[in-house]
């Protein structure tokens, strides 16, 4: 029973990394831009896709990830020159991200087909021992990848002239236009950064499960409800509730049959909206 | 006078052309589009009303319309209930579902109240996808009734045929349209667009935003589960998949497509969205596709819809309904700017 315990919790936390890096993405631009993008599944489904054939022409796995990365950054770049800085409205940027996610998601089933495809990277069937229970290299990959591209991100952010002034833009953007920060520059690198980091949620649970034209429907939906769980404007917010949400399903796999386990998340956040609308670890609500 | 004569005019003939179709053409495939067309503006006009005229973006209302069907299928085929009673039973708990949504959520701010409709309508189809007992589970309730025959005298409409359905459902569209109508013009509907126009003004005002925010989605609720009803009555068949997460997507989008806040727009948005791929023969994907990108044009462009493109166009070759909008209706029709 223990060792079963620990071993829902490390799924959950290797599932959490992944909604994390979602939820991650989805609060920076939220924070900075205050736009909702509801095609940032398919950001992850793009990024899976450009992992599997990247890695079958190269069979180096690392390669693929960081082609993923590099390809969404540009993909985000493109979304948000070509779309989302022209909307202002919340609905307008729902409803247009909705055609996005229409557009991205068929537009895969008629380039790759709606089968799913493997991605026959070596790491899934590596075995290690670890503290007395085994897991795929796959998996620590997983954890361990998500955790150095949000330290390297936390130190962005923190470090650099251009990450303080993402920071800034977050807090006040018209503060952001009298300090002289040149706040269109700050909104690209931002949907850049998080376009990019969709791509790599999607480049490591490609391998793992599969990669299909609807995959990133669900970890968009459970990164939205840790971005909302965790308070909206607070990575250190999303990234808890992330993994409140990851280990929360993970174990409740044990109590009730696993078609339910994806409503766990969304009653979650019911549940913390109705009780604490501004979310578990926001601040007080700033503006829409 | 004259432009609201030509107006009463233009939508009789579109009522009349409505009832005419199965006479005039007989053709089943055109009325199984028209039929589906349909049913979807009726979906579409129930997302019209919440969002339209209150700014209310639902991304879950499949959720609402999968309560009614469900409730209607299982009260007929397990408690052998009459059909028209338990349809009315579906009405009244899609209503009540839209009622218990509504109350926690409507004070939450817009986006948060657009990701608790997609969370509730994610949990609905996890529901009607998981509870194999009462729902059949993801192969759904086959055998759904359609509704008896009704007896006018020695003349009796037998709604088996897909024909005499098809007249139920235009009856039911034209019906809902007018109820939207009726609303809109309504204290309780100028109510609803003051509230989306602004939110705090109208509080200020001493109006209970968040009862009139609450019954209109109780109302848009109902009217969703009437078009799921029509749906599991048409296709004889109440599955999961027809109300799916992306299918709340589908009806949203038939709704801005048309144009929000106009009466017409979502039954046009539903006529475009499945009839015009059909006679395009174009894959389902290549029509979605194509839809997205429109849908993406349209709200950098003409965030109000086609309508707006056809009222325009009218205007132009009839000076005379131009001027409509600086009448007294023009409320309900002002600029959506969600």
């Amino acid at each position: 029973m223990g060792s079963l315990i620990a071993e829902q919790v490390f799924n959950g936390v290797m599932m959490a990394s992944v909604y994390a890096l979602i939820a991650t993405g989805l609060v920076l631009i939220f924070g900075v831009m205050r736009v909702f993008n509801f095609a940032h599944g398919e950001f992850v489904m793009v990024g899976a896709y450009v992992t599997t054939f990247v890695f079958a022409a190269t069979r180096n796995y690392f390669l693929a990830i960081l082609a993923a990365m590099a390809a969404l950054a540009v993909m985000g770049v493109i979304a948000e020159r070509a779309v989302f800085r022209r909307l202002r409205s919340l609905h307008g940027q729902v409803i247009a991200a909705s055609g996005l996610l229409l557009f991205f998601q068929n537009l895969a089933v008629l380039l790759w087909g709606p089968h799913a495809l493997r991605t026959p990277v070596p790491y899934r069937t590596m075995i290690v021992n670890v503290l007395g229970f085994t897991v795929s290299v796959q998996r620590l990959l997983v954890v361990g990848i998500s955790l150095v591209i949000m330290l390297l991100l936390f130190l962005f952010l923190h470090k650099t002239r251009l990450g303080t002034a993402i920071r800034a833009t977050a807090q006040s953007q018209d503060a952001a236009y009298v300090v002289g920060i040149d706040v269109d520059r700050v909104h690209v690198v931002v949907f850049a950064i998080s376009a990019a980091l969709a791509g790599l949620a999607g480049a490591l649970i490609g391998p793992l499960f599969l990669t299909y034209p609807t995959m990133g429907s669900l970890p968009l939906l459970k990164g939205l409800a840790a971005v909302i769980v965790g308070g909206m404007d607070s990575i250190v917010g999303a990234i808890l509730a992330s993994l409140l949400i990851g280990i929360t399903e993970s174990i409740s796999t044990m109590f009730i049959s696993s078609g339910f386990k994806d409503a766990v998340a969304f009653f979650m956040l019911v549940v913390v909206l109705v009780v604490r609308p501004r979310g578990i670890f926001g601040s007080a609500v700033r503006g829409e | 006078m004259a432009a609201l004569r030509r107006r009463w005019i233009g939508i009789l003939i579109l009522v009349g052309a409505l009832y005419a179709v199965p006479v005039l053409v007989d053709h089943p495939y055109t009325l199984h589009v028209l039929t589906v067309a349909l049913i979807y503006g009726v979906l579409a006009s129930s997302v019209n009303l919440s969002l339209g005229y209150a700014g209310m973006l639902s991304m879950g209302h499949m959720g609402f319309a999968g309560i009614g069907a469900y409730t209607m299928a299982i009260l007929v085929q397990r408690l052998s209930f009459p059909y028209w009673l338990a349809f009315l039973s579906g009405v009244v708990l899609a209503g009540l579902a839209g009622i218990a949504v509504g109350v926690p959520s409507v004070k939450l701010r817009r986006s948060s109240f657009v990701i608790v409709t997609l969370a509730f309508g994610i949990i609905m189809h996890l529901f009607f996808n998981n509870l194999d007992d009462l729902t059949g589970g993801a192969v759904g309730l086959p055998d759904v009734p359609r509704p008896p025959a009704l007896q006018l005298g020695s003349w009796a409409v037998d709604f088996t045929s897909n024909t005499t359905f098809y007249f139920l459902v235009a009856t039911t569209a034209i019906v809902v349209v007018g109820m939207l109508h009726l609303i809109a013009r309504s204290g309780f509907g100028h109510l609803l667009v003051s509230i989306r126009e602004d939110e705090e003004l109208a509080l200020m005002r001493g109006v209970n935003v968040k009862l009139y925010k609450v019954v209109c989605l109780g109302i848009s609720a109902g009217l969703a589960g009437v078009g799921g009803m029509l749906l599991g009555s048409y296709l004889r068949v109440v599955a999961p998949m027809s109300f799916e997460f992306r299918a709340s997507i589908d009806v949203v989008l038939i709704t801005v497509l048309g144009g929000v806040g106009t009466l017409a727009g979502p039954l046009l948005g539903a006529g475009l969205f499945v009839a015009l791929p059909e006679y395009l023969r174009i894959t389902n994907e290549l029509r979605l596709v194509i839809f997205g990108l429109i849908l993406v044009v349209l709200i950098l462009y003409s965030p109000q819809g086609l309508m707006k493109v056809v009222e325009a166009a009218i205007g132009k070759v009839s000076p005379g309904r131009a001027g409509r909008h600086h009448n007294g209706d023009s409320v309900t029709r002002v600029g959506y700017h969600g």
